[in-house]
């Protein structure tokens, strides 16, 4: 695994850290990119304006199943790069390209369309509806997008995930009668459901416990390898590193150049 | 809008208790005008039709609105009162049918009232069964009486004691029922019609009893002299009439003067209505002549100038709900931010997530209003005896 890395600072004085990195990784041999990112600036200011942080990207590619971690000290920018990729945020210039769609060039519409039938997003929190069941969150991307559509399969389907994933008989339980460790294994199944190429998950083993934490990972990891998923994961935690395929360091950037 | 129903649906289920209390404050800000609105509505529009159906009433000076109401609803405070003689003045003027009203007691709460046949052919009231009452003793009971008792032509009713100390007074009157009027929708169908004599037995200004001409029990009799008799507290009234005793029933005193709560009279013309008001108006003192329909808009009007204050209160008790569920869906807004954030991320449309807020309002303002419909229709249904009582009865 090889990362190359420029850093660049901002000359604006209200910017107070920068990043930048040119990464091909390594990059699953010969398997065709599912993203690509290229010459991407992106600018936040705080709320406060007196700081601000900018991401620099030259280029950045991650293959069709390639299993990613992004990891490095909170404000890094790995999160802010998963709402790039998931066309949330959009770039000050350069491009970003997801499957087919480079998503700066499609309407806010179309990127709402392109996150429910391509991303499937994990956090760290779960975020799952309260007032819905297990059944009903994991089915929840059916029920706010008009362009999927909820079928009687789609249901069998989603009944047959959460069964594999354990949760049999927690398909009518309200998230808070749920353990943290179930209901991640729900958020993970309404990531799932709708079969998106691309996983993108933040923290998602950040607030379960060491047992919960091997075993949501290893249900997650089997699952993509099942269908040849590709996942991005944000994580804190160099525990689990060994299950990707590639590892970027946020880290070393931080603070306005490589270490 | 097919996902955005479902999810407020589930959103209202799983917060019952707070869509609860968000229903009841947009029922009770909404019930309260709207039902009393309705109630006025109704009760305004019979008054008026049953006053504008009396065009003059005769009776003693004091209250207009006690006299007019006792007439049309019976139950109202009794007024003071007239003595018959004024129905045979009203008579012989030839200025207007006089119908005298006697309307002080009661059979099991239903008012008893004492008057002639002219009354019914007034009112163009008509039997369901039966005939009109004929012979001392005999009552006719209104469509809501007959139901609400029980009762019907060949059974037998009592009128109410009005005093239970009242040891001089004649004991309740067992009554002949011989016909029971069909609805009309009016006070008529609460009433116990009967004749005016029957009326004065039950006030106990005639009875009758055991003849004591030739009673030779000194503990009955107390003396005589001349043609008078004076009986003891031993010779107990008949207290019902029947066709062995009727002809002991007598009157003591001068029918002139026996009491009316009022007289009901009938102009043959403008002119004669012009007249007889100006002769009760100038002339006599101790009289009054009251146009109810006037009396009943003076009432009404008094009301609705009070329901105007309560409607401005309504007003402003709506405005502050109004601002309140909008406190409640901003705060709800800022407690759902990270629900809705998710939902964005998912790739919940904006106006999906917008459109999910305005089916939680729309179901909590439709369950409200369903509930203000139901119980206003339940109320205006029921509630009209309620209001009757409330406005009249309970003067």
């Amino acid at each position: 695994m090889s990362h190359s890395f420029d850093s660049s600072v901002a000359a604006n004085s209200r910017i107070s850290s920068s990043n930048s990195f040119s990464a091909s990784g390594d990059r699953l041999e010969n398997s065709p990119s599912l993203v690509e990112i290229r010459d991407l600036v992106f600018r936040y200011q705080q709320p406060d304006r007196k700081s601000g942080f900018e991401l620099v990207i030259d280029e950045l590619q991650i293959a069709i199943g390639e299993k990613v971690a992004f990891v490095g000290p909170s404000g890094s920018g790995k999160t802010t790069l998963l709402s790039l990729l998931a066309g949330i945020s959009l770039p000050d210039s350069g491009m970003v390209r997801v499957g087919e769609k480079q998503l700066q060039q499609i309407s806010d519409r179309g990127r709402r369309d392109f996150r429910i039938s391509e991303i499937g997003f994990v956090f760290q929190q779960f975020e799952l509806i309260d007032y819905l069941s297990s059944l009903e969150n994991i089915l929840l991307p059916y029920r706010i997008n008009g362009s999927l559509r909820l079928t009687a399969p789609v249901r069998d389907q989603a009944i047959e995930l959460a069964k594999s994933m354990g949760l049999a008989d927690k398909l009518h339980r309200h998230p808070n009668r749920l353990s943290q460790g179930e209901q991640q294994r729900v958020a993970i199944c309404r990531a799932l459901i709708n079969q998106p190429r691309l996983i993108l998950a933040d923290e998602p083993t950040g607030n379960l416990d060491p047992a919960n934490k091997q075993l949501i990972l290893r249900i997650l990891l089997e699952r993509l390898q099942l269908n040849g998923q590709t996942l991005v994961v944000v994580t804190h935690d160099t525990g689990i590193l060994q299950s990707f395929d590639r590892v970027i360091d946020f880290s070393d950037f931080h603070g306005g150049g490589p270490a | 809008m097919k996902g955005p129903f479902w999810l407020a649906l589930k959103y209202v289920a799983y917060n019952r208790w707070k869509f609860c209390v968000l229903v009841a404050c947009v029922f009770l800000t909404a019930f309260l005008p709207i039902t009393i609105k309705l109630l006025l509505n109704q009760f305004s529009q019979k008054i008026l039709a049953r006053g504008a159906s009396t065009p003059l009433v005769v009776g003693a000076v004091g209250s207009d609105l006690d006299l007019t109401l006792n007439t049309i609803y019976y139950h109202a405070k009794s007024p003071g009162e007239i003595p018959f003689r004024e129905v045979r003045q009203i008579r012989e003027s030839k200025l207007a049918t006089a119908i005298p009203i006697m309307s002080r007691f009661t059979a099991s709460g239903f008012p008893i009232v004492g008057t002639t046949l002219d009354y019914l052919t007034f009112r163009e009231l008509e039997f369901k069964s039966g005939e009109s009452f004929a012979m001392l003793g005999d009552c006719v009971v209104g469509a809501s009486v007959a139901e609400r008792m029980q009762v019907s032509v060949g059974d037998q009713i009592f009128s109410d004691r009005k005093n239970a100390f009242d040891i001089a007074g004649l004991g309740p009157l067992k009554m002949l029922v011989t016909g029971v009027m069909a609805p009309v929708g009016t006070p008529d169908d609460e009433a116990v019609f009967v004749d005016l004599r029957t009326a004065w037995v039950i006030a106990g200004l005639g009875h009758g009893h055991q003849d004591l001409a030739n009673e030779t029990d000194e503990l009955k009799v107390l003396s005589r002299e001349k043609n008078a008799i004076v009986a003891s507290a031993a010779v107990v009234p008949y207290m019902e009439v029947t066709d062995e005793n009727r002809d002991s029933f007598h009157f003591h005193g001068d029918t002139d003067d026996f009491p009316l709560t009022a007289i009901i009279a009938v102009p043959v013309d403008e002119k004669s209505s012009t007249l007889l008001q100006g002769h009760y108006v100038d002339g006599i003192d101790e009289f009054q002549i009251v146009r109810p329909i006037e009396v009943i808009e003076n009432l009404m009007s008094m009301i609705f100038r009070v329901k105007r204050f309560f409607d401005a209160n309504a007003i402003l008790i709506a405005v502050s709900t109004v601002l309140l569920l909008g406190l409640v869906v901003m705060l709800s807004l800022q407690l759902r931010r990270r629900e809705m954030q998710t939902m964005f991320k998912i790739g919940c449309n904006r106006s999906t997530m917008m459109l999910m807020q305005f089916w939680e309002m729309i179901i909590v303002f439709l369950v409200a209003s369903i509930l203000v419909a139901v119980t206003t229709w339940v109320v205006g249904y029921f509630g009209e005896d309620w209001i009757v009582s409330y406005f009249v009865q309970s003067r």
